[in-house]
C-alpha cells in the first residue's frame, strides 16, 4: 500500500499511522497494545525498515510505502515467516504476532543468517506475553535456514497422525498471522459511539462536585453520565459468595460521592470517536477533597482503619479459621518452632490485548447485545442481566473471534462493561470502549500482594509436626464480580500444605478493603500457597544444614492405601506417582555436582545458585478439593453434533485465549471417531450457541472437563456409529474401529464401509440426527491433580545485583498430552511469567498510595532477552479412571517464583541472606548484600 | 491514548522551520523522529499547539569526515550512526546500537535525542564524552557551542527559544586513544539505569595524557569528571555525580533507586576504564574495537 495515495488531510495531521492504517484502509493487523512507543504490536515496514506505527505521524509517512501483514500475498519471505511461525507453533492468542512478523522479516532481509542472540536482541521490543518467546525465537531460526535452502515458501504439513499426542497445527493461528483475526478492537457497527472513563486521580477522596457542562459542549461528544444518572436505574453490585462470612459492599458502576483507588469510574464520555471522547474526559471537572488513603492491609485486617464502605463495620470482608489434626500438641512437643513473615509485592495480568467491549442495545426489540473480550459470557451475561434489571434471555453475550490473552483478568465481569451497556440502553445505539494501557495497569485489576505468617513445629531430626498459616489477602478498593476472592482464601488455605505430609495445620486467613486498585484472578490464584510453602521448605532445610530437595523429599506425602488425602481433605487417589517429578528434578539437577561448582565458583568471587520447588497441581482439582474449598465451579458441558456428511460440531463453554482449544478438543474427538481434523469444528464464545455454563475458562478447567467431556461425548458417538456399522457389515462393534473417515476392522484393518456412507444410511432421518447430538456434562469428581518441579540455575553478579538465569528445566506430570506443542508453549509461558514477578515486575504503590507502574515502561514485561530456554520433560503418568487429560496452564505461574526466588537464596545463602519476599530487582540485591557481610564476596576480577 | 487534535507542519526550508518555531512562543515544538515525543503527546503530557515536522528539510541528514571532526546532522537516525559510524566514531556507534530497539532507532535521531536530554540516554553521553560541538539555528541565526555545558541538567539544555539543533561536531582524536562505553538497564535491553563512557588519550609512550569519565543515569544528566590525576579513586569522583535527591528520579519509583543508579555508575566506571585503558595502551589501532 502506498499512503501517496490515499489523501491525508490537514485535519488528521496529528493521527498516528497506526490509527490511520486502521481506521482508514483496514489494516487492522496494526494492533494497538499500548499506544506509548513500548509494546510493538503495531509495528509496521516503512520503506523496508520496521517502526512501531504509533509513534510516526501518518503524515510524516506520506510519499512511503508502508507493508503490514496484509501485505504477506506479494511478499515470498513474509509468507514463508507466516507458514514456519505456523509450524513451530510459535504463537499463542496472537495479538503480538503481526508486528513479530515484520520485525523477522526486516532482520532476515538485513542479516539472512543471524544467530540466536542476534534474533533475541532484535526481537526484545516486541512483546509477547503468552509464549516466552522460545517458540518464536526458534522459528525465526527455522525460517532463516529453510529459506537459505529455499525461498519459495511451502504451505506448512501437519504431523499424519492428528489425533492425541500429536503437535498437530494450531487451528487458530492462520487467521491472526494473515491479518485476518478480529479482536474486540476491531469491531465496528454503523452509528457505533466511543466511550472513555473519567476516572479518579486520588487513591481516596470525597467527591465535591462533579461538572459535566464543558464536556458535553466539545465538540462530536454525544452524552456525558456520572453516577447521578445510573442512580435508580439499576441494581447495585454485589459479589456473591458461597462462603459463610464473606460480606460485599454494595456499589454503582460509576462513583459519585467517595472514590476509592486511583483509577477509580466517575463519569463515562460518548462520544462519535475515541480521540473526541479522550478530549472531552479531559474537560469533565471533578472536584475532590483528598482523604487519608487507607494501605495497611494488616491494619485493615487489625480492624484498626475507617471503614472504605459506610454501609460496613471496618473492611474486612471475609476471615475464616480452621484446623486439622492435634495442633496445640503439635507445637507443644517441638523441638523448635521457626517462623517467618512471607510477602508479595503486587503484579499483573497485563495481557497484550487489555480489556474492552461492544455493547448494541436494540430498542425495538429490547435485546442487548454485548460483545466483550471475556473468559466467561455466560457470567458476564448472567451478572449484566442482574445489574441491568433484564431477563438473561434478552441479552447475548459473544467472545470476538480472537482475543488477545488474559491469564485471569478477562474472568472478571467489570464495572465499565455495566456503564457501558448501560450507555448503550440509554442511548439507543452502540457503544463501544477499547481500555488503553494506563487505564489497564491503574484500574483494570491487579494481582498477588498477599502477605501470610508462616509458623512451623519440627521434632529433633527436623521432622514436620505442625504448621500455622495466617494470611492477608489485599482485595483494593472493591471486589470484582463473579467470584468473591473469599474463594482464593480458602483455595490458599487447601494448598498451602503442598504436597507435604504435615499431621497438623491451622490456617486463618483474611480478606481485607484498602485503596488500592481491584485484586483479581491471575494464572494460578493460589501462587501465594506455594511461595509460602517452597520457601518455609527451603528455610527449614537451610536452618537444619540438609539439602533442600532432599529436605522436601522426605516430608512427600504418601498416596498408599486405599483413600490417601491431604490434610484437608483432598482425595490424592489421581496421583498414584506423588512426587516422581521431584524424585527426577533431584536427580536431573546433578545436585552433588552443582554443589562442587558452585563451591568453586564461591572461591572466584562469582554467585551460583540451584533452587528446586514442586507443586501439587489443581487441575482442576477433585470434587474433595471443591468440598475443602467451600466452593464449586460446576461441571463442565460440551455438544457434540456429527452432521450426517461427517462434519463435526463441537459446542463448548471454553474461550480460547491462546490455549488452542479449538485444535485440543477437535484432536481428542478427532482420535475417538477417525476423523481428519478439517472436518471438525469448535463453536465458542456466544451465549446464543453454546451449551450453558457460568465457569467458562479458567481454573484449569479445559482440558481435564472439557476434553473430558468431548472424550465421553465422542465415544458415545462411536458407539453409535459401531453398532450400525456392526448391524449393516455382521461384525460385533468391538472389531470396529473409525479411522480416516472410514469404518475398518481391527483385525486386518481393511475397510468396510465409509462414514459419509454410513451416516447417509442410517442416521440422515430426525431421529438418526438427533442420535448424532450429543451433549456430555462431565464433573471429574476423582480426578484432576498435576504436579511438577522446576530446577532453576542462576548466577547474581555481586556488584550490580543482577540475577541472570543460566538454566531452567521444568518436569511435568499433567496426565496424557494431547499437544505436545501446546502444552510445552503453556508452560514455558506461565513459567515467565512467574519468573518476570520474581525479576522485574511489579505494581508498585507510592506511601502515598499512588500508583507506581502507569505504562509499560515502569510495568516491565518480559523480553526475548529477559527470558532464559526452558527444558521440558513431561511424564505423561496413566490416571486412573477414564480420562487422562489434566490441565497444565497455571502450574508454570504459580511454580516459577519459588523456583527462582530459591535459586537467588541459594546463590547468597553462605552470607547469611535468608528470602522472604518474591520481588528481587538488581538493587534489592544490593540491599541484601550491603547489610550481610559484603566483605566476604571477593572483589570482581578484573 | 490517542493524540490530540494538533496542526502539523512540514516545512521544506530550515528557515521556515525557525520561524515557525520562533514566531509560535512555545506553543510549536519541532518533530524530529518522534519516539520519544509522540508518546508524551498522547499522554497529553505535552500540548503544543503546532508541531513542525523536520522530515522534509533537505541538509539535515548526512555523517561526513572533515580534517578535524566528524559531522553528524541532527536528522541523522540512531540506526544510520549504529551502522555506518562504526569507523570514525565507535564510541557513538556502540550508543547507538544500545540505544531502545531497531524499530526505535530506525525513526529516533541524534538531534532528537540531544534536545530530549534524557538522563541515561547512551547517545548523548558518548556524544558528552567525546566532547561533541553542537550547531544550533534560530532566529537570531546560527550558534555554535559546547554540548557539555549546554546539558544542563536531566531534560534540561540551554536551547533558547525557536531554536533548533542542527548538527554535532565530534572531534577525531588523534593518537593513542582508549575508548569504552559500559551501561547497565534494567532489565535487560530494557531502559538505562546507568551508562558511563570512559576517554582515555594516552602518549606514543602509553602514558595517560587525558582520562574522563562520562556518567549518566536515571538519576542524572551526562556528567564529565576528569580523573586523569586521580585514576585511582575514579570510581568514587564518578559515583559522586549521580545524585541521590535530584529531579530526574522520584523519591518513591517503580525502577531503581537514586542510591542503585550510583552503585552502578561506580561498578559501570571500573569496568569501562578498565577496558579504555587496555585499549588504549594495547591495542595499535584504538578506535577499532569499541564496547
Amino acid at each position: 500500500m502506498n499512503p501517496r495515495d490515499t489523501g491525508f488531510t490537514p485535519a488528521d495531521g496529528s493521527a498516528t499511522l497506526a490509527d490511520e492504517l486502521r481506521e482508514r484502509h483496514g489494516r487492522k493487523s496494526v494492533r494497538l497494545g499500548c499506544e506509548e512507543g513500548v509494546c510493538g504490536s503495531c509495528t509496521v515496514l516503512i520503506d523496508g525498515q520496521t517502526a512501531r506505527s504509533c509513534t510516526v505521524l501518518a503524515a510524516q509517512a506520506t510519499g512511503c510505502e508502508v507493508r503490514t501483514a496484509e501485505d504477506a500475498a506479494d511478499d515470498p519471505q513474509l509468507r514463508h515467516l507466516q507458514e514456519v511461525f505456523w509450524r513451530e507453533h510459535a504463537f499463542q492468542c496472537g495479538f503480538c504476532a503481526a508486528g513479530i512478523l515484520l520485525e523477522s522479516r526486516a532482520l532476515l532481509a538485513e542479516n539472512p543468517r543471524p544467530t540466536e542472540e542476534q534474533v533475541r536482541a532484535r526481537l526484545a521490543g516486541n512483546l509477547c506475553r503468552c509464549t516466552g518467546y522460545q517458540s518464536i525465537v526458534r522459528a525465526v531460526l527455522i525460517a532463516a535456514d529453510t529459506l537459505a535452502i529455499d525461498p519459495e515458501p511451502q504451505p506448512p504439513t501437519g504431523p499424519e497422525h492428528e489425533g492425541i499426542g500429536a503437535p498437530a497445527l494450531r487451528a487458530e493461528d492462520r487467521a491472526f498471522l494473515n491479518g485476518d483475526a478480529r479482536y474486540v478492537g476491531d469491531l465496528d457497527l454503523p452509528g457505533m459511539l466511543h466511550g472513555r472513563f473519567v476516572r479518579s486521580p486520588h487513591p481516596h477522596a470525597r467527591i465535591t462536585g462533579i461538572d459535566v457542562s464543558p464536556a458535553l459542549a466539545a465538540p462530536e461528544v454525544v452524552a456525558v453520565f456520572t453516577g447521578a444518572d445510573l442512580a435508580g436505574t439499576l441494581n447495585p453490585i454485589v459479589v456473591g459468595c458461597p462462603l459463610p462470612g464473606y460480606t460485599s459492599p454494595r456499589f454503582a458502576p460509576l462513583e459519585s460521592e467517595q472514590v476509592r483507588f486511583e483509577g477509580d469510574p466517575v463519569a463515562l464520555v460518548v462520544a462519535t470517536s475515541t480521540r473526541a471522547a479522550e478530549d472531552a474526559a479531559e474537560r469533565v471537572v471533578v472536584g475532590y477533597q483528598a482523604l487519608d488513603p487507607v494501605l495497611d492491609a494488616r491494619a485493615c485486617a487489625a480492624g484498626d482503619t475507617t471503614p472504605l464502605f459506610e454501609e460496613m463495620d471496618g473492611n474486612v470482608l471475609y476471615a475464616e479459621h480452621r484446623a486439622h489434626g492435634d495442633i496445640e500438641a503439635g507445637f507443644a512437643g517441638a523441638a523448635r518452632v521457626l517462623r517467618h513473615r512471607i510477602r508479595q509485592e503486587r503484579a499483573q495480568n497485563s495481557p497484550l490485548e487489555a480489556r474492552g467491549g461492544l455493547a448494541a442495545f436494540d430498542p425495538a426489540t429490547g435485546r442487548l447485545g454485548y460483545d466483550v473480550a471475556s473468559q466467561s459470557p455466560n457470567s458476564h451475561r448472567a451478572f449484566l442481566a442482574e445489574v441491568l434489571g433484564l431477563s438473561q434471555e434478552l441479552i447475548r453475550v459473544r467472545v470476538p473471534r480472537n482475543m488477545g490473552g488474559s491469564f485471569g483478568i478477562k474472568g472478571g465481569v467489570y464495572r465499565e462493561d455495566v456503564a457501558v451497556c448501560w450507555a448503550s440502553m440509554r442511548l439507543g445505539r452502540p457503544v463501544r470502549w477499547i481500555e488503553d494501557r494506563r487505564e489497564h495497569l491503574t484500574a483494570a485489576g491487579q494481582a498477588r500482594g498477599e502477605e501470610v505468617d508462616i509458623e512451623v513445629a519440627l521434632d529433633a531430626d527436623g521432622t514436620i509436626r505442625a504448621l500455622r498459616a495466617a494470611l492477608i489477602v489485599d482485595q483494593g478498593a472493591y471486589p470484582v464480580p463473579p467470584i468473591a476472592s473469599a474463594v482464593f482464601v480458602a483455595i490458599v488455605r487447601c494448598l498451602l500444605p503442598n504436597s507435604y505430609r504435615i499431621p497438623a495445620y491451622e490456617f486463618s486467613g483474611r480478606l481485607v478493603l484498602t485503596n488500592r486498585t481491584p485484586y483479581v484472578a491471575y494464572r494460578g490464584p493460589w501462587e501465594m500457597a506455594t511461595f509460602a510453602a517452597e520457601r518455609t521448605m527451603d528455610l527449614i532445610a537451610r536452618e537444619l544444614g540438609e539439602e533442600p530437595a532432599d529436605y522436601r523429599l522426605r516430608h512427600l506425602l504418601p498416596v498408599c492405601g486405599p483413600e490417601p488425602r491431604t490434610v484437608t481433605g483432598a482425595l490424592l487417589t489421581d496421583l498414584p506417582q506423588l512426587g516422581s517429578t521431584l524424585w527426577l528434578g533431584r536427580s536431573e539437577a546433578g545436585v552433588e555436582t552443582f554443589r562442587k561448582e558452585q563451591a568453586g565458583a564461591r572461591s572466584e568471587g562469582r554467585l551460583l545458585g540451584l533452587g528446586i520447588t514442586t507443586l501439587l497441581e489443581p487441575a482442576p482439582g477433585p470434587w474433595s478439593l471443591s468440598e475443602a474449598v467451600g466452593s464449586h465451579m460446576g461441571p463442565e458441558p460440551v455438544r457434540l453434533v456429527l452432521a450426517p456428511t461427517g462434519r463435526l460440531e463441537i459446542r463448548t463453554a471454553q474461550i480460547p485465549h491462546g490455549q488452542g482449544h479449538l485444535t485440543t478438543l477437535s484432536q481428542i474427538a478427532a482420535s475417538t471417531l477417525g476423523l481428519p481434523l478439517r472436518e471438525i469444528e469448535v463453536i465458542c464464545g456466544d451465549t446464543a450457541e453454546v451449551p450453558y455454563s457460568l465457569a467458562g475458562t479458567g481454573a484449569s478447567r479445559a482440558a481435564a472437563l472439557a476434553g473430558g467431556a468431548v472424550l465421553r461425548a465422542s465415544r458415545r458417538l462411536r458407539e453409535r456409529l459401531l453398532t450400525a456399522a456392526g448391524l449393516e457389515t455382521g461384525h460385533p462393534p468391538h472389531e470396529l474401529d473409525l479411522a480416516a473417515g472410514q469404518v475398518v476392522s481391527v483385525a486386518n484393518g481393511s475397510v468396510l464401509t465409509d462414514l459419509p456412507g454410513l451416516l447417509r444410511r442410517h442416521f440422515d432421518t430426525p431421529e438418526g440426527r438427533a442420535r448424532l447430538d450429543v451433549t456430555e456434562v462431565f464433573d471429574g469428581a476423582e480426578t484432576g491433580w498435576a504436579e511438577a518441579t522446576h530446577c532453576c540455575w542462576v548466577e547474581v553478579d555481586p556488584d550490580l545485583g543482577t540475577v541472570s538465569i543460566r538454566r531452567y528445566v521444568i518436569i511435568a506430570d499433567s496426565g496424557r498430552i494431547i499437544n505436545p506443542a501446546i502444552a510445552d508453549g503453556q508452560l514455558r509461558g506461565g513459567a515467565v511469567q512467574g519468573i518476570a514477578t520474581v525479576l522485574h515486575e511489579r505494581s508498585g504503590y507510592g506511601s502515598d498510595g499512588r500508583q507506581l507502574s502507569t505504562g509499560l515502561t515502569e510495568y516491565l514485561l518480559p523480553t526475548a532477552l529477559t527470558v532464559p530456554d526452558i527444558e521440558i520433560v513431561h511424564l505423561d503418568s496413566e490416571r486412573p479412571g477414564d480420562v487422562p487429560f489434566r490441565g497444565l496452564g497455571e502450574g508454570g505461574a504459580v511454580l516459577a517464583p519459588s523456583a527462582v526466588v530459591a535459586a537467588v537464596e541459594d546463590a547468597l545463602a553462605h552470607l547469611g541472606i535468608r528470602l522472604t519476599e518474591r520481588y528481587l530487582p538488581p538493587w534489592r540485591i544490593r540491599e541484601l548484600l550491603a547489610a550481610h557481610q559484603t566483605d566476604t564476596v571477593a572483589p570482581e576480577c578484573r | 491514548m490517542k493524540l490530540p487534535q494538533i496542526e502539523y507542519r512540514s516545512p521544506v526550508r530550515l528557515c521556515d522551520a525557525v520561524d515557525l518555531l520562533a514566531g509560535s512562543d512555545q506553543e510549536a515544538v519541532p518533530l524530529a523522529g518522534g519516539q520519544s515525543l509522540i508518546p508524551l503527546l498522547a499522554a497529553r503530557a505535552r500540548r503544543p499547539r503546532v508541531l513542525v515536522g523536520l522530515d522534509r528539510i533537505d541538509g539535515l541528514s548526512y555523517l561526513t569526515t572533515s580534517a578535524d571532526f566528524l559531522e553528524i546532522g541532527a536528522m541523522t537516525r540512531q540506526r544510520t550512526l549504529e551502522t555506518d559510524a562504526a569507523a570514525a566514531a565507535p564510541l557513538l556507534a556502540a550508543a547507538a546500537a544500545r540505544t531502545g530497539h531497531v524499530s526505535v532507532r530506525n525513526r529516533g535521531t541524534l538531534g532528537g535525542t540531544v534536545a530530549f536530554a534524557a538522563p541515561g540516554a547512551e547517545l548523548l553521553t558518548a556524544a558528552v564524552a567525546l566532547d561533541a560541538r553542537l550547531r544550533l539555528t534560530g532566529p537570531g541565526g546560527d550558534r555554535e557551542c559546547d554540548l557539555r555545558s549546554w546539558i544542563t541538567g536531566p531534560y534540561t539544555t540551554g536551547i533558547a527559544p525557536g531554536e533548533l539543533v542542527v548538527g554535532i561536531r565530534v572531534p577525531l582524536r588523534r593518537g593513542r586513544s582508549g575508548q569504552a562505553l559500559q551501561d547497565l538497564s534494567h532489565p535487560i535491553g530494557g531502559r538505562p539505569v546507568a551508562c558511563v563512557a570512559a576517554v582515555i588519550d594516552a602518549e606514543p609512550d602509553g602514558t595517560v595524557r587525558l582520562a574522563e569519565i562520562t556518567v549518566s543515569s536515571r538519576a542524572s544528566a551526562p556528567t564529565v569528571v576528569d580523573v586523569t590525576a586521580r585514576l585511582a579513586d575514579a570510581e568514587e569522583a564518578a559515583a559522586e555525580t549521580v545524585s541521590l535527591d535530584g529531579p530526574a528520579i522520584a523519591v518513591e519509583t517503580n525502577g531503581p533507586p537514586a542510591a542503585y543508579c550510583r552503585d552502578a555508575a561506580r561498578v559501570l566506571t571500573r569496568r569501562a576504564l578498565s577496558q579504555a585503558i587496555t585499549r588504549a595502551r594495547l591495542l595499535p589501532e584504538p578506535r577499532r574495537e569499541v564496547a
